[in-house]
This record gives structure tokens, sequence and C-alpha cells, in this order.
């Protein structure tokens, strides 16, 4: 029998040791992979077999108020090349690049690319698709996508916007209701071989798409339409950078046009410039000018620091701290009820009123009527305007924001505004969207017309209409009046400071049957030596209305033709010292007179007019207490020439003024300049002669 | 015939019942790997091709046991003659298959002359180690195993089978020392070696120098062994979805036949190469660490059983076919874990292949014939 050696039974144990550590080795790797790093290798192998493949939604239709589309979507095709199909990419990048209008170097990169399908061009015409499928060529092909159409090219583009190629909202309603437009893509998940084959009983999982969500708008095709025609029109015919039209539906706030120029058509969006995609009624601030003025008035008189009949003298101009404010009228208008002022149109009438209103109370109006914030249009890159900060106004700026100077304002807020005072004194939230449909079995989401707040009484809104009435009848908007139907409204004109070049804009409340609509036209940048409102504007805004009337069918009445008649029988104003403010408000009212109280004490100490002044119905009357005195109301002086003692000394009374005079006939001098503003009972001295 | 009744209560019934678990769990994961569940063409021709390889490799065991081990050893000459005229046989008549010529056709079966070639080495080496017992240590007696072990190495090597020349190799090593070959020299011979194919190679990629005896390919699977992500797609492919398969299948697998890994195609060469991969992504860690653990005892088992071997030729012929067997174990489990370049050498009585099954079978018949004529134990 053989013996081992002692080192050979070492060996035999060795191997022993070696093969308790190799076993050792690989159990720890199997641990590594198996247990330890497990998961991230099942997410690898999940990974590599699992495909996620999206299926396209169609994109929602875009109607207008009377179910015309004016944005869809439509199949088109993609061209794809399959890189491993193709035989020869020199020849047939040659061949597409000319079609496709595209660099041979970049097709021919993308047809020996690495991918195992590419998009040579997304989306492309019926009939370069057909040339292209003409070509037969080999590892070209086409798949279907969506492509957004505008069937009404340029119409409505500021509004509606447009997509990119993807299909998402860049602009307009498009982007402001992607969410609603763009629908949901579904996905489909599948299991796949290693050679990439589906397996059949593979898909693990399918979430449907959902088709986006048509979208109905406030817009009337036609009277957009209407809108845009006009706007052509005052570019060919003023030197004009631009206009915007706006018509508004006053009981719920519904935009009927909104309309640009310069314009674009959004199905070749990117041909134009991006300044044409610029939807100026929303994005642009420019200075309102005397249109501003109707809010002033509305302001003034739901306040009751004015009434239609109070006095107002202009001699041109008017002295506010050290600065002095022309009237566009040279010599001024003179001695003029505030009616007459709405109606001239005249800007120390208006200083006057602002100022009379105080700082805190008209801004308080200003911001009620919205301006300084967005209206909430629901449209991208709505501007807020610009509303100076209260506490770095002074009497100066104050005075200016009373003509519409100063401060600006987009053209929505102008027409959001004005449709306030149109429809009773409610601030509408403007509407665009009126419903959007969700599909078959849900209910539709519907956008409720809103009140934002209540601004003015309706007893105001109404007064003020009719001041607005006769500015179309008789006063500065004579050139926008059309026959037969009662309309108010407002030039505006606001000189670029430093430039001769104008904003012109022309608003109106246009009455249409039960509703009224606001119409604003504004030009920006006028040049040139038509430039006011008046003259530019208004002539616009009657032939727009013109043919909006037609459309809607709104008959004149040339029975009831629009006479503005106020009562101005004269009355005493009594004497109200010492009396009770309530004793003191209820007699003035009782004997016809507006009544201003300023402070809150109990005891009138002072008025004014003082008692025993001939004044006109309804005109107003300023009762003090003890913490107020007569003395801080500064009175404009009017001019005095040429007036009797007599007519001379009742103006002064009823403005607030007392006179001395030395001579005989009429006024030939006075001790303090007209227009400047002296606290009230000051006693000017006149000379006649 | 040398048989007698008493050789069976020698028996380490632990090799059987091992070998045919092992089996057993190859056969489940082969048929995962043809897609039998699929009904896909041909899975069944594999099944039963790898059923009569298994029949007829248990059959040769049986056989085997009538014979004593030691006429190995008298007719060792004879046997290395017999594997030198296969295996350059097969270098001229043999079927070229994937770029190197390793079957030779014998009828409708195609032998793969390298497979018996191991085991036959194992026979000659430990009948030639056998024979210097007492000088053995120094470098002289070394010279002529050397010989023996290297006309065959080269010869596996011209069929282009890198995979299985080094198996030879690792053999030649294992029972080298075992037959007390001195270890100093050893490794000075083989470190020495080992330096300068590493220099080759590195020459090879640094300034570009012709390489002797390896291809492109192979070259390419031992760069991608470093770092697989050179080359996902390509080289890099197997190893990653290897590891892929077996890691997802986490703790306790996906299930038999709900491997993603094996039944999408992800993983290469499924039933024979990467078959760990597939038993790792159905079966889990604990289907793999169980699979070792068999792997581990049996060849526990046969070191115990040459430990015990009547004589020197014993012990040497079982630990040659140890070595055979662990190198095989090591290259193709390390393989499928990155942790060794790929070769494409199977994993015993797992893999689908006839010739190896056959081998593996003829060698465990080898080991349990050496096991029935183990020393009289001393009382």
């Amino acid at each position: 029998m053989h013996q081992f050696k002692e080192s050979t039974r070492n060996r035999i144990i060795f191997y022993f040791a070696i093969l308790f550590i190799l076993f050792i080795i690989l159990s720890l790797k199997l641990v590594w992979i198996q247990v330890i790093n497990s998961a991230e290798y099942q997410h690898q192998a999940l990974d590599q077999r699992v495909r996620e493949f999206i299926v396209n939604s169609e994109r929602g239709i875009i109607y207008d108020n009377t179910g015309r589309k004016l944005a869809v979507s439509l199949p088109a095709k993609t061209v794809v090349a399959l890189p491993d199909n193709i035989i020869d990419p020199k020849k047939t990048a040659a061949e597409l690049a000319d079609l496709l209008e595209l660099d041979y170097q970049t097709i021919y990169r993308r047809l020996t690319s690495d991918a195992s399908a590419i998009f040579l061009q997304r989306k492309i015409n019926d009939k370069l698709y057909q040339q292209i499928a003409d070509l037969n060529l080999k590892g070209i092909t086409f798949t279907e996508e969506n492509k957004r159409y505008y069937p009404e090219g340029e119409l409505a583009s500021h509004i509606i916007g447009f997509t990119g190629i993807d299909n998402n909202g860049l602009n307009g309603l498009e982007l402001s209701y992607n969410n609603y437009l763009q629908g949901k893509s579904g996905k489909i998940v599948v299991e796949r071989d290693a050679s990439g084959k589906t397996i059949p009983d593979g898909i693990r999982e399918a979430v449907p798409g959902r088709d986006g969500y048509n979208v109905y708008l406030t817009i009337d095709e036609v009277i957009q339409f209407m809108a845009e025609k006009e706007l052509e029109k005052a570019a060919d015919e003023f030197d004009i950078s631009g206009g915007s039209v706006i018509v508004m539906d006053s009981e719920n706030g519904d935009i009927l046009a909104l309309a640009n120029t310069p314009t674009y058509d959004p199905n070749k969006f990117s041909d134009f410039t991006e300044k044409s995609w610029r939807n100026r009624a929303i994005s642009d601030l420019f200075e309102p000018g005397s249109t501003f003025k109707i809010i002033t008035t509305a302001s003034a008189l739901e306040e009751g620091a004015v009434t239609e009949n109070d006095v107002f003298t202009d001699p041109g101009y008017i002295i506010v701290g050290d600065q002095k404010i022309n009237c566009w009228k040279l010599w001024g208008h003179g001695v003029e009820t505030f009616a007459e002022v709405v109606k001239n149109s005249c800007n120390p009438g208006f200083v006057e009123v602002g100022l009379k209103m105080g700082k805190a109370s008209f801004y308080s109006y200003i911001k009620a009527f919205g301006f300084g914030e967005k209206t909430g249009i629901r449209l991208p890159a709505e501007a807020a305007g610009i509303i100076p900060a209260y506490n770095k106004v002074s009497d100066v700026e104050l005075a200016t924001f009373s003509f519409g100077h100063g401060l600006s304002v987009t053209p929505i807020q102008l027409v959001t505004a004005v449709s306030a005072v149109a429809n009773g004194g409610k601030l509408m939230r403007p509407r665009l969207v009126k419903e959007v449909e969700t599909g078959a079995g849900k209910k539709n989401i519907v956008n409720k017309s809103q009140v934002v707040r209540r601004v003015i009484s309706e007893k105001t809104a109404a007064k003020t209409q009719q001041l607005l009435k006769q500015v179309v009848a008789s006063g500065t908007g004579t050139k926008a009046a059309i026959p037969g139907y009662q309309i108010g409204g407002k030039t505006g004109t606001a000189k670029h400071y430093n430039e001769d070049i104008y904003d012109s804009s022309f608003i109106g409340i246009v009455p249409a049957d039960q509703r009224k609509l606001v119409v604003l036209i504004v030009l920006y940048d006028v040049a040139g030596h038509t430039y006011y409102g008046s003259q530019t504007a208004a002539p616009l805004f009657k032939d727009l209305t013109k043919n909006i009337l037609g459309y809607l069918n709104v008959k004149p009445d040339y029975k009831h033709e629009f006479t503005y008649q106020s009562n101005l029988s004269s009355q005493i104003i009594p004497d109200l010292k010492g009396l009770s403010f309530l004793d003191a408000e209820s007699k003035l009212r009782a004997a016809n007179f507006n009544v201003k109280i300023i402070g809150n004490g109990k005891i009138v100490t002072d008025q004014l007019p003082v008692s025993g002044t001939e004044a006109v119905y309804d005109s107003t009357v300023w009762l003090f207490d003890q913490a107020h005195s007569v003395q801080n109301i500064l009175i404009a002086v009017p001019d005095f020439r040429n007036k009797s003692a007599s007519t001379a000394r009742n103006l002064a009374a009823r403005k607030g003024l007392q006179v001395k005079t030395t001579g005989q006939g009429k006024v030939v001098g006075q001790s303090v300049y007209p227009g400047k503003r002296v606290p009230a009972q000051t006693i000017i001295r006149l000379k006649l002669r | 015939m040398n048989w007698n009744r008493k050789f069976l209560r020698n028996l380490n019934v632990n090799v059987p019942l091992l070998v045919i678990a092992l089996i057993i769990i190859g056969f489940l994961a082969i048929s995962s790997a043809v897609e039998i569940n699929h009904n896909s063409p041909g899975a069944m021709a594999f099944l039963k091709k790898q059923a009569v390889s298994i029949g007829l490799g248990l059959l040769v065991i049986f056989i085997l046991q009538a014979f004593d081990y030691r006429i190995f050893k008298e007719y060792a000459a004879f046997i290395y003659v017999f594997m030198l005229l296969l295996l350059s046989s097969t270098l001229f008549l043999g079927r070229t298959v994937a770029g190197g010529k390793r079957w030779l056709s014998l009828g409708s079966f195609n032998l793969q002359t390298a497979e018996l070639a191991k085991i036959m080495l194992v026979l000659v080496l430990a009948a030639v180690i056998d024979s210097y017992s007492d000088d053995m240590g120094y470098l002289k007696v070394m010279f002529l195993p050397s010989i023996i072990a290297f006309i065959p190495f080269c010869l596996v090597i011209l069929q282009n089978d890198l995979g299985t020349a080094l198996v030879l190799f690792f053999i030649y090593l294992i029972m080298l020392f075992a037959g007390g070959g001195n270890l100093k020299y050893m490794l000075i011979l083989f470190g020495g070696g080992f330096l300068i194919v590493v220099l080759i190679i590195a020459a090879h990629l640094v300034i570009d120098t012709p390489l002797p005896y390896l291809q492109e390919y192979q070259l390419n699977r031992l760069i991608v062994f470093i770092n697989p992500n050179i080359d996902p797609h390509g080289s890099g492919y197997n190893i990653i979805q290897s590891k892929i398969a077996l890691g997802s299948g986490r703790v306790i697998g996906k299930g038999l036949f709900a491997g993603t890994q094996n039944q999408l195609n992800f993983l290469p060469e499924k039933h024979t190469d990467f078959i760990f991969s597939v038993i790792g992504e159905e079966f889990g860690f604990i289907g793999t660490f169980f699979v070792i653990t068999l792997f581990l005892l049996l060849l526990w088992q046969f070191l115990k059983i040459a430990e015990n071997a009547r004589d020197r030729y014993g012990y040497l012929v079982v630990v040659g076919i140890m070595a055979m067997f662990l190198f095989h174990i090591l290259e193709n489990i390390g393989m499928t874990m990155g942790i060794m370049p790929i070769t494409g050498i199977p994993l015993p009585f797992i893999s689908y292949g006839g010739t190896f099954m056959l081998t593996s079978l003829i060698a465990v018949g080898v080991v349990i014939n050496i096991n029935l004529r183990k020393k009289k134990l001393m009382f």
C-alpha cells in the first residue's frame, strides 16, 4: 500500500482551502449582483424591454359666438426617414433638399444618422406630400400628425394666437387656454423582445388619450371682420404706427370684436415680425386724454362734488400751483355749466372738477374703475397700466389726471371702465370665452359673465350718458354722430411728450336694442396734420358703428332725436349756518340743491356759496364744520371783463367769491388774474367803466 | 473484468446524488432556455439530444465500473497517441464552426474532440507524474509532464479553442502541484509566462504589434471584460445582459419560464454558455446559491475520494478531474457575473452540449471507479 508523503497530504488540505475560498468569492459576488444591487438590474431589465408610445390627441376647435370655426386641427403628413432602409443617401438627400427647401448637408446627416427613424420635415402641405410620395424613395415614409389651421387667416389672429410645431399654444387664447385646447396625449406601453418585435400579449399599460376641448368665444366673426376692415382703412388713410378696436357688450362684458393693426396670418406666423403678433389692445399703454374725462365726470357726479348745472368759468387756462394749464380753445369757453364743460371738453373746467373732488376721492374712483390693474381678460401679456403712486401726486398731477394726462391705460381697461358707465354702474370682467365644451357626458365649463364691482349708481351712469350724448349731438364728437341713434361718446387726443405725434381715440356708447355696446377706436403715433381724435378716430367709429348696427339689425329711430335739456330756473340759497348737518342737508335737498359736506362735525359753521346767492336748480352747495375753513377751498377766478356789475357779482357769488366794484358800466379791470385760484370768499376788486 | 460486490460498500453515494441533482436542474434550465413553453420549433429536439447524451453517459459510468482504473495507467501511452491522433485529425477533417475546426463527424454524431482530450490528458498526466514520484520538485523532472501537456495544448489552440486550451493548462498546473511540484519553480515559470502574455497583449494594444494565436474577437472579449460598457451593443453585450438577467432575478427569481431576459432573447447563448444566468433570473439568488453549493459539495467529495485513493495514480486522476470541473465552474459562473473574461466554456452537468455531458459523466465514472477501489481502512 502506498503511503502519501506529508507534503502531499498538505497539498490536499491546501486544495480544500482553495475550493472553499473560491466558493466564498463566488457567493459574495452573487450576493452583490442578486441581492444588494438587484433593484438597479431589475430597472435595467424593465427599461430595455418596455417601450412607451405616445398617442397624439386632437386639439380642440375654437368657435366664434355664432358657431363659425376660427381654429381647427387638420391631419398633415410628416416626412420620416428610416436610415437603415435608405440605399443611396446621397441621391435621396439631393432629391429631398430641393423639395423640402432644406440644406443638402442637413438632410444627408439625418439620412445617415444612427436613429432607426428620424423626422425630416413635419406637417407638410398636401401638394408637397404628393410630390415627395411620387418620387417613391426607399426609406422615406410618412406619418400623420395634426396641424393647426386657421380657416379665416388673419381674422381675430391677436385673440386666437397660434401654436408651435408640437401643438403647444404659443400666443393668444391658444396659449392661455392651452390646458383645455390641448387635450392629453395617450400612451401605450408595450413589451418588446431583444429584436424589437412587440410581444403579442405584451401590452402592459394603455392610457387612452383625450382630445382637446372645444372653446366658444364671445367674438362675432362678422363684427370682428368689420373692425379689422376699419383699421385697415385707417392704416391707409392716416400716418399711424398702429391701431386697436374693441367692441364690448357692456351688459355682460362680452368682447364682440378685438382687433389691431398691424396684424398677421397665424397660419404662417413665422413669416411676420414679432411686433405684428402684439395684441396692442391689451398689451400697450397709451395716455387716454379726453376720453378719460368720462371717468372724471362719472366720479365727480357720483361723489356729489359737482352737478351738471354748476357754474364754471374758463378764461382759456387755469393756474394750478405754478403751472398754467391751457384749454384746447385759445380764448377759453367763458362761463359754462358743467354740462357744457363736458360738451366742450374743456380742460380748465375738468381741472376744477378734479381738484374739487380731491385726491383721495378721485383716486378711489380711478382704482374702482379698474385702472392700474389687469382686467382679467385671460389673454397672455396683459398690461396693468400706470397710475402714479398716491403719495407722489401733487395738485398739478391730479389736475392733469382729470383730463386724462399723466396716466397710462390699456384700451381694454378704458373699454371696461366706460362699459360700467354704459350698463348702469357695474364694472364687468371682460369675457372672451363663453363656454368650454368638455366632451360627451360631461358638463360644459361655462364662463359666466362676472361683475367685478359696482362703481357708480345707475342714476350717475344715466346722467353721465346724457352728458356724453350731447358731446356727440353738438359737442366735440359730432363726426361720430349717426342720425337716428342716440350715441354718447368722447374723443381723445394725447400728444407724446416732446414730439409732434399723438395717440388719438374715440370711445362711444351705442344703444343696440336692449343692450348698450361700447366701441373704442385707438390710433397710435398719429403724425401729420390730421391728428385730433375728433378728426381721425370719430369718423372711423361712425363707419364701424353704422356697419355693426346694420348687421345687428338695430333700426334707427328718427322720432325721438336726442336733445339736451336742463332745468336752469333760479332759486335763492338759504342760510344754513348754525343748523345741524342733517337739517341743513334736508333743507337744501327740499329746495332742489345738491349738497357737498366737508368734515364730519355736527353743526354747519360755514357755507359756499353764501346765503342769498341766486343759483340755478340742482347746483351744489358746500357745507363746512368747525374744523374745516371755507378758506381752504381754492376757487378759479373768472374773467369778469365786459360783464355788468350785477352779472359779475352774481357770477362771483355762485363761484364762491366776493367782488367790490368801483365805477360804472362794464368791467374793464380786475384785481386778480382770471384763471388764478384764490381762497373762497376772497374779495376781487373790479374796475368798471 | 475486475468486479467485487464488496466494492459497493465503499461507494460515496453523495457523488451520484449530487450529479443527478445538478443534471435535473440543468435539464429544467435548458427547457426554459429553449422555450419549450412556447412550443418553439426545435425545442424538443434540443431536449431529446441532451437526454440521449445523459443516458449514454450514465451507461458508460456503469460499464466503467467493471474495469480497474489502473488499466488506464497501463495503457497511458496508447491513450496519449490516440488523443493526439484525434486532435490532429480534427484539424484536417473537422467541420468548421464559428472560425474553428472543433467537430469530428462520426455518422450522425458530431464529436467535439477537445472535450474528450481533457479526460484523456488527466489519465495520461497522472501516469507520467506518478512515475516520477520520488524526484518531483526539481526543474528537470517537471520537463516530461510539461512536454506531455504542451502538445495537446498547442493542437487545441490550433482549433482556435482558447477556452479548452486553458482548461488543459489548468489541469496540468493543478496535477503538477498535487504531484509534489516545487512551488518556487512553478511560480517562477508560470508567473514569468503570465507576465510575458500580458506584455505581448499590452504591446499589441499600445504599439499594434502582431498577436500570435489570439484572434481579435478574443482580445475584445478580454477588453470588454474589464469594462463592458465600452461597447454595450457589441462585445460588451453578453456580459451586460447576463448581469441584468442575474440581478433582475433578485433573491427569489422570476419563476420557471418567466425570465424576461431569457424568454425575450436578450440573453445570448442562453442554453449553453449563459445557462447559469437563466437559473439566476428564474430562480434568483436562492437558485444560484443552491447550484454553487452543490458544486462545492461535489468537488469536496472528489477531494475526499482523492485523499482516500488506493494509490498515487488514483489520487492524481481524481485531482485532475476535480481541476477540470473546477476550472469549468469558475470560468463559466465567473463569466456570467463579469469577473472572468468570456470564453465558450460550458457549465458541467447543466449546459446544453452532448460531448461535454458525455466527458463529464465519463469523468464521474472514473472518480466512482477510484472511489469503489479505495484503500482499506485500518481498524
